[in-house]
């Protein structure tokens, strides 16, 4: 299948579904995927978000969310955020040693790792048999140079609040809405003392606080940024209208 | 949905990037790809989408918190304005962060009288404050030298709003649209708490129940932030990752309208 045009009804609902506003996310290689996979087909059907597609097709094993499991499906994706915001301290902080992280910066960061970890491994256990484990990836990010993991932890505490904010008017359960806002405000304070750290007492955008509000994001937008330091790829089967 | 867009382009990593890193950060940025896929200026806002009503919630819930909330906010916008009035009263160093955070609050007064508003409500006024807490800070009047005394109650507030606007977010599912968009208020409540907490050379986040070296006026600012268990699951049983204190650190709570009204009234003339 090398054109749109050779792609079954199937797919092509798939891939090139008209009037979805996420369709950005779908790169815009897959006008030319060859997306011929057996499990892909089984797996998939018309309407079907899928994140992680490449000139190939997915660009690895398929991460299946079903938003047919409501509130479930949200902490499930949330569990995966959090996976590799963990993930990505935890290799922080064991690099550590040689970095140019100042004293305070490792010992803000370290106590935001255990934070995460906390977060995620509530998540996990709140979600138990339906918890997804991804494989979270960071290719080159240089993890001992501040202005890349500092920076880097800055925009992904930004990402989460934005994830959490967005999610809210989602979520069913008043057990569900309570834990998320629990969890939100602490990532406002992780980001605001990241910020903090990179531009001290500053008031400007790129300080503690950028605004009077926070953003509340499109799950599918978050999924999106986050897609490519996850190695497989994200597929959120029943979509809801303006996840 | 304005407020929500302008949040967007604020976040927009291309945009006001200057400090001590900012060589290093600009070149590394140019050179490194995940740094640009984590470019959040592209995201969807998710508000305006729906908005569902599926709790036995009703709006008299709703405009009840968000008059709450509102107050909260009066609260901290006067609080604000009455030390950014004094010539002086700000030293130079913190003066930036701290108007930010007068900006902030203020802006958040508008913005939830308007959601009122446009609810067909009516916000109420901002009430008179003493700000001596009956006496607690005696003899105090943003006057010149005052600054310390200032900034313990700035914090005592902004920890206060992060906690209160949660218990009323929670009333706001009658209008999930309204609620989240709340929600995004809350967040740089828990900003500025952070933000006034390291200005007074403390962590940006509350350990236990400790209310450190804040007067016991505001211990129920804190009172319950020791809590472990979230969501019927007891976060305890994480405590090898930075102990129990982290455990604790991990969570903001809730306080109710009549908890946070324990430290509020002592405000009220």
């Amino acid at each position: 299948m090398k054109s749109p045009a050779t792609v079954s009804p199937s797919l092509a609902g798939k891939f090139f579904s008209s009037g979805n506003r996420r369709d950005f996310l779908k790169t815009a290689a897959a006008g030319s995927a060859a997306v011929a996979i057996p499990a892909l087909l089984s797996s998939c059907k018309v309407g079907d978000t899928v994140i992680g597609t490449g000139n190939s097709g997915p660009t690895g094993p398929l991460l299946i969310i079903d938003f047919a499991k409501g509130d479930t499906a949200y902490l499930q994706f949330l569990y995966c955020h959090k996976q590799v915001q963990a993930d990505f301290y935890a290799r922080t902080v064991a690099a550590f040693t040689g970095s140019d992280l100042t004293a305070t910066e490792q010992v803000v960061i370290t106590d935001i790792k255990n934070h995460e970890f906390i977060h995620r491994d509530t998540l996990k256990a709140i979600l138990g048999a339906n918890a997804l484990t991804v494989t979270p990836k960071f290719g080159s990010l240089a993890f001992k140079t501040a202005s890349e993991s500092v920076t880097f932890a800055g925009k992904y505490e930004d990402l989460t609040i934005g994830l959490i904010n967005g999610m809210l008017q989602h979520l069913i359960s008043s057990a569900n809405i309570a834990l998320l806002l629990e969890m939100q405000s602490v990532e406002a304070r992780h980001s605001a003392a990241i910020r903090d750290e990179l531009f001290p007492k500053s008031g400007a955008s790129s300080g503690f606080s950028p605004g009077a509000s926070d953003p509340a994001y499109a799950l599918s937008g978050v999924a999106g940024v986050i897609q490519p330091f996850v190695t497989e790829s994200f597929v959120f089967p029943n979509a809801p209208a303006g996840l | 949905m304005t407020t929500q867009n302008e949040a967007v382009v604020a976040n927009d990593p291309e945009k006001g990037v200057v400090s001590r890193r900012e060589a290093l950060t600009s070149a590394a940025e140019k050179s490194s790809r995940l740094l640009t896929a984590l470019g959040v200026g592209a995201i969807p806002v998710a508000l305006a989408a729906l908005s569902r009503s599926a709790s036995a919630q009703t709006t008299t819930d709703l405009m009840d918190g968000l008059q709450f909330v509102l107050f909260v906010v009066q609260m901290q916008s006067e609080l604000h304005l009455r030390a950014a009035g004094v010539s002086g009263f700000i030293p130079s160093a913190d003066l930036s962060a701290m108007t930010a955070m007068r900006i902030q609050d203020a802006a958040q007064e508008q913005a939830i009288g308007s959601l009122i508003t446009s609810l067909n409500g009516i916000p109420n006024n901002k009430p008179a404050f003493d700000w001596t807490a009956k006496g607690a800070f005696p003899s105090f009047s943003f006057a010149l030298g005052q600054y310390s005394t200032y900034q313990v109650i700035a914090q005592g507030l902004e920890d206060l709003g992060v906690r209160a606007f949660k218990g009323q977010i929670a009333r706001m599912t009658a209008n999930t649209n309204v609620m989240s968009q709340v929600a995004t208020y809350g967040s740089i409540q828990g900003r500025h708490a952070a933000e006034i907490r390291r200005i007074r050379g403390k962590k940006a986040w509350i350990t236990t129940s400790s209310r450190d070296d804040l007067p016991a006026i505001f211990q129920p600012v804190y009172d319950g932030e020791e809590v472990t268990v979230h969501a019927g699951y007891d976060a305890s049983a994480l405590s090898a990752n930075g102990g129990l204190n982290a455990v604790t650190e991990a969570f903001d709570e809730p306080l109710t309208k009549v908890q946070a009204n324990v430290v509020i009234s002592k405000f009220l003339p």
